[in-house]
């Protein structure tokens, strides 16, 4: 697929097209394909299934329910990839969140090239012929919009053990052509999922907005993109009741996310998904639910980052940095149960000690030390250690930090969570 | 003016001694090389080239008897011409005024080009004179009866004497009369021998001894064989001889030997078998004849001396020491053929003459044969403007060849396929030892049902199974050295043939060859905005290859396509082959290829839809059957090889895919040219098209067209070029090579060492040949290049006709869009990158190959 010399200027890649409003799917109805493969998660309904074959009537359509639980991995794709290769498609939906999705990815990606390997960040000229559509039933991954495919790797540590990392197949051939947004399948997410979702979108927009990777046009879709998760979710956490969220307009929040996507898919985001990515045992739109507020504070200890945090504010529609900050708190309050936040940051303390050296450890004030020593005890990880330092810093996710994630940025950002 | 050489050839020829052969020989050569030298700018260019003077040489002649070795050394130094110089710039090569020269002698061609040689009358005296002593020393000076075994020239038809003619008149002058016995039957126009005449003729000869005189091939064909066939004789006197001039080649191609042919002219014509005298002799140096001594070599006479040179090393070699023929002499004035290499194998024989007959004794074994053709430049076609009188290396001779009408051929019937059964079938049925069991073409047949049978199979695999299948072997097996002893840097173009079966490559070329998607081959797919219409790509079932003999993986491309669109395959390959085809096939036996959904596909399985045979040419019964079999034939190969296939009957609806045979070259604008550096780099880039397959491919570059007026000269490119193909030649190793092909580019290297300038390695790895000629030259092969300065692309337009497949371009913008449309326009087909030229892709040749071997199926609509 062309895309320009990055080098020279400031893009944004070919758009798929896009569909929106309720059964929005309706409007595949005459599109060019002949053996359509609909790849779901497990809790796609017979009434969904239903929808999809009145629209495909005149097609051979097959429904295959994800191999793989959880975000995919090359083992757990393997059952759907062999149906799909029996059943030789055309054209490829994904229906479900950002691992369903980026699952699929996959599937179509080793189905049609079963030679590729997942380390190679380029393919010759248009080689992927089977139509791709994306229906997300979740928003904030931005996963539709995007020309990664993040899977599950287990790393093998000597006696450390297995270790699970997140990896990405990033090329640009793995958008899909056509995405519908049906909000229906949003009203059907709790309300706490949906929030961390969003929080997931925010973070794709803010931290894409402030990325080392400066890019105008994606600057644009970002305002755009905060100032309607700030006015959508806006009118819950300023009036928290099950009334007020029901005023949200999901569409809204779903085209919010749709520009996330892009602005991430163009600027690389930063140290909060460079973390995020650490935490394979917990969601990750909860992990980025607690880091996003921290790192934005952490990274306006920079001036110049400081004044485009503002900038980024103010035209969303905040009063400034701080109340932007006050904002994504709150919504990251709602979004995760004390619980899990409380174990969260007992895992990221348990990597922070037992991957710190001494001598870093001795640059932590006395009740950082404190509190991530007696909190490490608690979650017993010492036994499940990986470089975390290393893989935060070189995480492809977290490449577009403004300020450069260094050890000691590392040590006080989960000192100070 | 007398010259030394013209005393020289009035002394006897063999009574010297070396004393007086270097107070005679050597001052006279060194006299007529200075006068060359002198006279003559091409020949002076060429003594240049070559660091060499002759006013410098007169005193590193030695001068004593005693000095063999010695005079062997200095002889050597004295650049040789070779004989192909004659054949390009005979014409121009005169050394006195235009208006001294009487006549041009042009060779018989026997090898293609005549060689042209320019005699004034000083020259004219000499060869009259040493040939007078020479063959008189053999003959005796007396005049005697002479019978021709040619067409008389007062007949009428001495057009079809051509270059005999002057041969015939010069040995006229040791006759007393001559009589000519080979007639033409005016309403064919064919030979046939004058029996009766020549029974009139030896009957008045009463006692006179005779000489029977005729041309070596000419002789035996059109008499020998004839009169001992029909059991005919005659009985000349005693001591009446057989003289015959033009070399043994063709008789060599029959597999007589000297003796046979010697002992055959003796029976028939009743002479003694050591008066049959082989009489050797060029045109080059016309007039210095080499009679066959009874002691059993040939001699040098005073007015010329022989050394012999290595076909590879041209280092002189002792004597025992096989190696190419060079002769050295005064006698040319008019021209500067007085130090002479020719294409003839022979060796020096030490030890004296018990014929007393002085002089260095030589024998001579036979002509160096031409280079075979290897690539696909053996264009038969007339349209192509090579450059007027060309090199010789690569010309169609105009052989004799014999039809066979043995439909079941002849020699052994080979074949490789994997049985539908179990196990691999290997094996060779040698058709002259079992003529009953089964024949060529029943055994074709009964491959070809095997093939079909695992057309079912081949048509339910995925296009993209497939290329996984065999990319996997191509990067783990045929990468692998220890493989069937299939060394890659051994093969020629294996390395390229990895590269491209990369999985994504492969995945390319089967987009591109299916109309955009491979996946049609695999089922159904939607053309249209509504959904309404689909099309997919059946295979067309048994494709049939007939591979050339140049580069056997070249067919590799052509049938992993073929694979790719669902085709079984029966390929005819090379004898030339050496195993290397099977062997890459082999690589696929036990290979299992699993994707990523757990698919599995065999090699074995893909080898049952793939089937090698060989079988000669002469065997048009295989050839045929293949033919009538075939849904798709492929022909690769030159003229003669493409057009035998086309010939063959087939089905009404087979199609056909002509691969060559073609040729290439590159042309470079000058915009391409405008610093040191860019045309480096540029010229990197053209040694590697020049350097891939050592030149055998159709889309290899031979000429290098340098549009003029960029910061870098033509004649500076060129000098680049050489260094460019110096570098090239230790990243890609060339392939070995044969003597015959050593002596084609000697050959060439000499003809540019009087035209232009040579650039090449001492090992002969690399040549670059530069001149000011715009010219497209016939290719030599083995990596030399002819660069040619242009004024404007344009200027290369005339050479470009349908034979053309590639254009290496270096061009941008309008100038590579015009000059690529113009050339389209006239044929070419190809104007990829320069360092490209030889990236197999698709289309190939002016077609998508894939999309040639599918049947197109619509399914549903259509909308209008």
């Amino acid at each position: 697929m062309w895309q320009p010399q990055g080098i020279y200027n400031e893009f944004v890649l070919r758009t798929p097209v896009l569909l929106a409003g309720e059964e929005a799917v309706r409007g595949l109805y005459n599109f060019p394909a002949v053996k359509i493969a609909v790849i779901h998660g497990w809790s796609f309904t017979e009434k969904e299934k239903e929808l999809f074959l009145n629209t495909f009537n005149k097609k051979e359509v097959q429904f295959f329910s994800r191999s793989w639980s959880g975000e995919p991995d090359m083992q757990g794709i393997q059952g759907t990839v062999h149906e799909i290769e029996k059943f030789s498609p055309d054209t490829i939906i994904a229906i479900g969140g950002g691992s369903v999705i980026d699952g699929a990815k996959l599937c179509r990606l080793f189905y049609e090239l079963p030679y590729f390997a997942p380390q190679q960040s380029k393919l010759s000229n248009d080689l992927l012929k089977t139509k791709f559509i994306a229906v997300p039933t979740t928003i904030g991954s931005g996963a539709e919009v995007s020309s990664a495919a993040v899977y599950i790797e287990g790393h093998e540590h000597g006696e450390h053990g297995h270790i699970n990392r997140k990896e990405m197949v990033v090329l640009h051939e793995l958008q899909p052509e056509v995405i519908i947004y049906d909000e229906r399948y949003l009203k059907q997410t709790p309300h706490r999922l949906l929030l961390a979702s969003a929080m997931d979108a925010a973070s794709h927009l803010i931290e894409g907005y402030v990325s080392k990777m400066k890019n105008s046009i994606a600057e644009m879709k970002a305002e755009e993109g905060l100032r309607l998760l700030h006015e959508e979710l806006g009118k819950f956490i300023n009036n928290l009741n099950n009334r007020a969220f029901d005023s949200i307009s999901y569409q809204r929040l779903q085209y919010a996310g749709h520009l996330g996507g892009i602005v991430q898919n163009h600027c690389i985001v930063g140290a909060a998904h460079a973390l995020a990515h650490q935490m394979t045992d917990y969601s990750h739109s909860e992990a980025i639910s607690l880091l996003l507020p921290p790192v934005i504070k952490m990274n306006s200890k920079d001036e110049a980052t400081s004044v485009k945090y503002n900038v980024l504010a103010c035209n969303a529609g905040f009063k400034g940095i701080s109340d932007l900050v006050n904002f994504l708190e709150n919504v990251s309050e709602l979004a995760i149960t004390s619980e899990r936040r409380r174990k969260m940051k007992k895992y990221l303390y348990g990597k922070l000690l037992s991957s710190t050296k001494r001598s870093e450890q001795s640059k932590m004030t006395k009740s950082q030390l404190s509190d991530v020593q007696s909190n490490a005890q608690d979650v017993n990880c010492v036994n499940n250690v990986d470089n975390f330092f290393q893989n935060v810093k070189l995480d492809r996710g977290g490449k577009g930090n403004p300020v450069d994630i260094t050890d000691d940025y590392i040590v006080e950002l989960i000192g100070g969570l | 003016m007398e010259f030394l050489t013209d005393k020289l050839v009035k002394e006897p020829p063999f009574g010297y001694t070396q004393g007086i052969k270097a107070e005679t020989f050597y001052p006279a050569l060194v006299e007529e090389l200075c006068f060359h030298y002198d006279n003559n700018p091409l020949y002076k260019k060429f003594c240049d080239n070559k660091g060499f003077n002759p006013h410098n040489s007169n005193n590193n002649f030695p001068s004593t008897e005693n000095a063999g070795i010695e005079r062997l050394r200095s002889l050597s130094q004295i650049p040789p011409v070779q004989v192909s110089v004659f054949k390009e710039l005979g014409q121009q090569l005169n050394s006195v005024p235009r208006e001294n020269i009487k006549l041009t002698l042009q060779s018989s061609a026997t090898s293609g080009i005549p060689s042209s040689v320019p005699l004034d009358v000083i020259t004219s005296k000499r060869q009259a004179k040493s040939m007078v002593h020479v063959i008189g020393d053999y003959i005796g000076n007396e005049r005697k009866p002479f019978l021709i075994m040619d067409v008389d020239p007062a007949s009428g038809f001495r057009n079809l004497l051509g270059a005999r003619y002057a041969a015939v008149s010069g040995y006229l002058n040791f006759a007393s009369e001559a009589g000519y016995f080979l007639k033409i039957d005016e309403a064919t126009q064919r030979y046939y021998f004058d029996i009766d005449g020549i029974k009139d003729f030896i009957a008045k000869l009463g006692e006179q001894s005779a000489v029977v005189f005729g041309f070596t091939y000419i002789l035996y064909s059109e008499v020998l064989r004839p009169l001992s066939e029909q059991g005919l004789s005659f009985q000349l006197t005693t001591d009446s001889k057989i003289i015959h001039i033009g070399g043994w080649k063709k008789l060599e191609d029959e597999k007589i030997s000297k003796e046979q042919f010697n002992d055959l002219a003796s029976r028939v014509f009743g002479v003694k078998s050591k008066d049959v005298i082989d009489v050797y002799g060029f045109t080059e140096q016309m007039g210095l004849n080499y009679p066959d001594c009874p002691c059993g070599c040939k001699h040098t006479p005073l007015y010329s001396e022989v050394i012999v040179r290595d076909v590879i090393t041209k280092e002189p070699l002792p004597a025992g020491q096989e190696g190419l023929l060079e002769f050295i002499s005064p006698v040319p004035h008019s021209y500067p053929g007085n130090v002479v290499l020719t294409d003839d194998i022979g060796m020096i024989v030490d030890g004296d003459c018990e014929y007393h007959r002085g002089g260095t004794r030589f024998k001579v074994m036979g002509r160096l044969k031409k280079a075979e053709i290897r690539g696909c430049g053996d264009i038969l076609s007339n349209k192509l403007k090579f450059a007027e009188t060309s090199t010789t290396s690569t010309t169609t001779t105009n052989t004799t060849s014999t039809t066979t009408t043995n439909m079941s051929g002849s020699g052994a019937f080979n074949y490789y396929y994997k049985e539908n059964t179990v196990g691999v079938s290997s094996q060779t049925v040698d058709t002259s030892t079992t003529p009953a069991s089964i024949t060529p073409e029943e055994k074709i047949e009964v491959i070809a049902q095997q093939l079909r049978t695992a057309l079912t199979w081949l048509r339910k695999q995925s296009v993209d199974a497939l290329i996984g299948l065999i990319s996997k072997v191509a990067t783990n097996k045929w990468c692998d050295d220890s493989f069937a002893s299939l060394s890659i840097s051994q093969v020629q173009g294996l390395k390229f043939l990895i590269s491209w079966c990369n999985g994504e490559y492969l995945t390319q070329i089967a987009n591109e060859g299916l109309r955009g998607n491979r996946h049609f081959a695999d089922g159904f797919i939607s053309v249209d905005d509504y959904g309404t219409r689909s099309m997919r790509a059946t295979s067309r079932g048994l494709v049939c290859h007939w591979l050339a003999g140049n580069v056997q993986v070249l067919g590799m491309f052509v049938l992993i396509q073929s694979l790719l669109a669902k085709n079984v395959n029966l390929l005819r390959i090379s004898s030339r082959d050496n195993g290397v085809f099977e062997a890459l096939l082999r690589a696929f036996e036990g290979e299992i290829y699993t994707t990523a959904g757990g698919y599995t596909v065999t090699g074995d399985d893909l080898l049952k839809c793939i089937a090698v045979v060989s079988f000669p040419h002469s065997n048009k019964a295989a050839g045929q059957k293949m033919s009538l079999l075939a849904d798709a034939r492929i022909a690769w190969g030159g003229a003669e090889a493409v057009s035998a296939v086309s010939a063959f009957p087939s089905k009404y609806d087979c199609t056909d895919i002509i691969l060559g045979p073609k040729l290439s070259f590159s042309v470079v604008a000058n915009e391409e040219l405008t610093d040191e550096r860019k045309a480096k780099k540029l010229a990197r880039k053209i040694a590697v098209d020049a350097s891939v397959f050592d030149q055998t491919g159709c889309a290899s570059s031979h000429n290098v067209f340098i549009e003029k007026n960029g910061s870098i000269t033509p004649e500076q490119f060129a000098e680049m070029l050489g260094e460019a193909m110096a570098k090239t030649s230790i990243q890609i190793s060339k392939g070995q090579m044969t003597p015959e092909e050593f002596a084609a580019i000697h050959s060439a290297r000499g003809i540019y060492d009087f035209k232009g300038r040579v650039y090449g390695d001492s090992e002969s790895v690399w040549t670059v040949l530069y001149s000011e000629n715009l010219e497209l030259n016939a290719p030599v092969y083995s990596r030399v290049l002819f660069v040619h300065p242009a004024n404007s692309l344009d200027d290369v337009l005339p050479f470009i006709t349908d034979d053309i497949q590639t254009i290496g371009l270096a061009a941008t913008g309008y100038t590579a869009t015009d000059f690529a449309t113009k050339a389209a326009e006239r044929g070419a087909v190809r104007f990829p990158n320069c360092g490209k030229m030889l990236n197999f892709e698709s289309p190939w040749d002016g077609l998508f190959i894939m999309d040639r071997l599918v049947k197109w199926n619509t399914l549903g609509g259509p909308l209008v």
